[in-house]
């Protein structure tokens, strides 16, 4: 089965942030596979690569990076959701004259047409979503 | 093309996530998938009146709920017990579409290809 994932948990404040790596690690090493992950809203803050976790918990940027290169994997962002949260990569730090990228790679900032064209393509639609 | 439901259940300025599950319903009603938003628990709350989020220094939802029929998001739904849970009546609303009850909701759950909650 293809799985896409759309995750909007915050990784300091929900643990369906780390249940969203858990399932995307379990397809990896399983033979089900992965059309595309997008982060959304707080999800994005995974990607922010001054993140500095402590060190008795995992780190969730390291885990993700992992998932993409095993599964040659893009991670992408909602661009809008990003942006108001700080989150450029090179291009846009330069466009905006900003003193950095804050995007850890390999995350990618992508439009919302994007996780609308994975979840088309899917068999099935999982949303990690935000602690009410 | 896969139908989708979008669940709008926050309050309008407590979060994000009521401006958002309005984005994806507009990004996915411009690339012609069938969309249809339902507003429900605390999300009814976007629906009153009044509001006047440019106060706040935030997008007035009440103007971005009006202007969803520009954008082709022509069905939207409002799920009836969320109202008589907070004391609200339809009359105190500005609704953007029916009221449904709980096994409509459930009709409505079931018949669509993908839920995404916000």
């Amino acid at each position: 089965m293809r799985f896409a994932l759309l995750v909007q948990a915050d990784p300091a404040q929900c643990p369906s942030a780390i249940s969203a790596l858990r399932f995307a690690e379990a397809v990896a090493t399983s033979e089900h596979s992965l059309v595309g992950v997008f982060f959304q809203g707080d999800g994005v803050q995974v990607a922010q690569q001054f993140r500095r976790p402590p060190r008795d918990e995992s780190d969730l940027q390291a885990r993700w990076a992992k998932v993409s290169e095993d599964c040659t994997l893009p991670l992408q962002l909602c661009v809008a959701s990003a942006l108001r949260r700080g989150l450029v990569d090179g291009p846009e730090a330069a466009r905006a004259g900003l003193a950095a990228a804050t995007l850890a790679p390999p995350f990618e900032l992508a439009g919302l047409a994007t996780f609308l064209a994975q979840m088309q393509s899917a068999d099935r639609v999982l949303t990690f979503g935000a602690a009410s | 093309m896969k139908s989708l439901l979008i669940i709008s259940q926050s309050t309008p300025y407590g979060r994000s996530s009521a401006a958002e599950a309005l984005d994806t319903a507009m990004a996915a009603a411009a690339l012609d998938v069938p969309v249809t938003l339902l507003f429900d628990g605390d999300g009814v709350l976007q629906l009153l009146p009044g509001q006047a989020g440019s106060e706040l220094g935030v997008r007035n939802m009440s103007q971005v709920l009006e202007a969803l029929p520009a954008f082709e998001v022509e069905r939207c739904f409002v799920a009836g017990p969320a109202l008589a849970q907070r004391s609200l009546t339809p009359e105190s609303l500005a609704l953007p579409g029916p009221l449904l009850d709980g096994k409509e909701v459930a009709a409505l759950l079931r018949t669509a290809d993908v839920v995404l909650t916000y």
